[in-house]
């Protein structure tokens, strides 16, 4: 099905034109762009795909507090680096039809090939991935932004890599989507997707029935394996009725990493030794960034599967994040800003209204909100797309206009000045004639009017120069 | 390295009628197709790891356009039309290719089984009988026997498209061989896409996806030759 050219939907906090065919198109809805460019809709295929609408709404409302009221720009927080519903649209009979999220920023697509920049094209060695430097703190962001996710007492449940975009540009980072479908820890969940080569064992071997925020944690553990070390393949499917334990971790691997991913992999029925994302962001900083300065030699030895790529380029840390050094090789110790040393993130935000999590995060609430909302905008109401404007040019003064070779005269450029020289050298009697004429035009302008003293002086230059030629004409 | 870790490999042979009817809009289609799939292998690499891709074409007799490959890496050939229509020669050289182009994969490669997607816009012109080559094709003590679907358009018979597929067979309705060419070009990019990544396998039941539009198409039961 296709929307109307134009549709306007109604949701809780404002109005929305959808605009235009689906741009992407999923198992659960459709995506529309908007006449803001800030917002996409998304139109559930039915009411039974949609979440539950008390789930949805409270999304919102992190959502909006996160990207309206505190105005975080996306991707520059992990909080902000989610892609939160913003606003509900219900049909008619008040079920829910669809939802309002943020559009994916530019950064976070493919620079050549057009679709988003998915974690693909990071972790899969036929995709050209950046160096391991750039690989580690896109991860890194990817795991903090779970973190906090876990914090609010959430589960994502679909964690894999269509769902993750990332950038290097102007740092590195990364993006959580397919957000709406969010749901709390706490009851566990009943119902779920799961993406293939992405899957929890324990959906495959019916230990649970939907995917829980261990289940997010072992995909996390298989985007740094699949990530860090770009293996060949990653599926890690049954052998002979058991689940295969990760084959291709390096013996010079940091034996601190090698345990995490063993952890996280090995022995997939049993999520209690899954590490938590928190746990990856302070043991990779404490492997691979000692003392604030990126460890080049472990790092670059990540690389050794494939040929290094080319270096990403340098980025400046943001203080929301846990603070890492430019990701240039090797460090400049000379650089005149150095980056703060590593520091803890803040403790996460108490969940929304959710029940806690099994896995107490430290809590503490969020600042007050800043009073004035300064991004983005509410947003209602919608005004039509961005017009290009055209300025009038500046008021002239009232009064006559003069006649056309008054306006010729004071338009000046080469059209009048050209044949002015012409006439006043070549044929000074023709040039004697209208440079009168001129004058008489344009003396009577009131002045003000652009052009009109050259025009004036440059016909009384004429004139003069013409009443010489016909004086001596008359007197030889 | 862990053999166990890699991707099941997807093969997909296009088995593609150049006969003299295809001249023009139809050929031109799928020459301006191909580039679409092989946008899709590197768009979303995924698909790109796990399908591998054969080109073979066929009029009087059938050629290997291109021998299974991982599409994304290959310069493509551009297709031209021949001679007459030859079904038997078509699943001869449709058997060839799959068995030179399944033997190459590396050692250990975990693959699927193959699928076939045949696409003509006629009917067997030539003396020889084309069942018999079909039936070497498909059968089943064969270990790399593939799973054929049909699409027939323009003056295809639907008797002949049901015999040849052992899935799923489609006769277009009526529109014009180009927009014909081009549906079955985007079915077949969608039914590589989504079998791909689907964790199913493509010769189980519910495994091979197939997303066909209904106003372009009608589906046909297959039929045991």
């Amino acid at each position: 099905m296709t929307l109307p050219t134009q549709k306007l939907v109604h949701g809780l906090h404002g109005a929305y034109s959808v605009a235009g065919d689906a741009i992407s198109k999923g198992g659960v809805g459709r995506i529309y762009r908007t006449t803001d460019p800030k917002w996409v809709y998304k139109e559930y295929l039915s009411p039974d795909k949609a979440p539950p609408s008390d789930r949805l709404q409270r999304l919102v409302q992190v959502g909006r507090e996160v990207l309206i009221q505190q105005g975080h720009p996306i991707g520059s927080t992990p909080e902000s680096s989610i892609n939160w519903p913003v606003d509900i649209v219900r049909a008619p009979d008040g079920r829910l039809s669809g939802c309002v999220l943020p559009a994916i920023p530019q950064k976070y697509f493919h620079p050549t090939l057009g679709g988003v920049n998915t974690l693909d094209f990071l972790i899969m060695r036929r995709s050209s991935p950046p160096p391991a430097q750039s690989r580690l703190v896109v991860l890194l962001r990817l795991a903090e932004i779970l973190a906090f996710v876990h914090a609010k007492g959430l589960v994502h449940g679909d964690v894999n890599a269509k769902n993750v975009a990332w950038t290097l540009d102007p740092q590195p980072a990364a993006y959580l989507i397919d957000c709406d479908g969010m749901v709390p820890q706490d009851p566990p969940p009943t119902t779920g997707v799961a993406a293939p080569y992405w899957t929890d064992p324990r959906i495959v071997d019916k230990v649970v029935p939907a995917h829980d925020q261990y289940s997010d944690w072992y995909c996390l553990a298989l985007a740094f394996y699949r990530g860090l070390l770009l293996i060949q393949g990653g599926s890690l499917g049954k052998q002979n009725g058991s689940w295969s334990a990760p084959g291709q971790i390096p013996n010079d691997l940091d034996p601190r990493v090698a345990a995490l991913m063993r952890r996280g992999l090995t022995d997939p029925l049993d999520p209690s030794r899954r590490p938590e994302p928190s746990e990856w962001v302070r043991t990779l900083i404490e492997v691979y960034v000692p003392n604030n300065q990126y460890d080049t030699k472990a790092i670059t030895s990540l690389d050794k599967a494939i040929a290094a790529p080319k270096p990403s380029p340098q980025f400046q840390p943001n203080p929301q994040f846990h603070q890492l050094p430019p990701t240039i090789t090797p460090p400049r110790p000379t650089q005149p800003v150095r980056p703060q040393p590593p520091q803890q993130h803040n403790p996460p935000p108490q969940p929304y209204g959710f029940p806690p999590p099994g896995h107490q995060p430290p809590q503490q609430p969020y600042a007050p909100p800043p009073q004035l909302n300064h991004y983005p905008p509410p947003p209602q109401p919608y005004g039509p797309p961005p017009q290009v404007v055209h300025h009038p040019p500046p008021p002239q003064p009232t009064g006559s206009r003069g006649g056309g070779l008054a306006r010729w005269a004071m338009a000046g450029g080469s059209r009048w000045w050209v044949p002015w020289a012409l006439m006043t050298f070549g044929c000074w009697p023709v040039g004697l004639v209208i440079a009168t004429l001129v004058l008489v035009q344009v003396l009577p302008m009131p002045s003000g009017f652009y052009g009109r003293t050259s025009a004036i002086v440059s016909s009384a230059i004429t004139i003069l120069v013409g009443s010489i030629f016909l004086l001596s004409a008359l007197f030889s | 390295m862990s053999s166990s870790e890699l991707f099941t490999v997807f093969p997909v042979f296009l088995l593609v009628d150049v006969s003299a009817s295809m001249s023009g809009g139809p050929i031109e289609a799928i020459n301006k197709a191909m580039p679409d799939l092989q946008h899709e292998m590197r768009a979303n690499p995924m698909v790109g790891e796990i399908a591998r891709v054969g080109l073979i074409t066929f009029s009087d007799e059938a050629r290997v356009a291109l021998p299974l490959c991982d599409l994304a890496e290959v310069q493509l050939p551009e297709l031209v039309v021949e001679g007459g229509t030859n079904f038997a020669a078509a699943f001869r050289g449709a058997r060839q290719a799959i068995e030179a182009g399944m033997t190459s994969l590396p050692k250990g490669t975990p693959v699927y089984r193959p699928v076939i997607f045949f696409m003509s816009d006629g009917e067997h012109q030539a003396r020889e009988d084309w069942v018999d080559a079909l039936k070497q094709l498909t059968d089943r003590s064969w270990k790399f026997a593939p799973e054929v679907v049909s699409f027939g358009f323009a003056d295809a018979q639907r008797e002949s498209m049901q015999k040849i597929a052992t899935r799923f067979a489609f006769v277009c309705k009526d529109s014009d061989p180009v927009t014909q060419v081009r549906e079955i070009m985007n079915a077949l990019i969608g039914s590589i896409r989504t079998t791909s990544t689907s964790l199913a396998d493509p010769a189980k039941s519910q495994g091979l996806y197939l997303d066909t539009p209904t106003e372009h198409f009608t589906p046909l039961p297959a039929l045991t030759v």
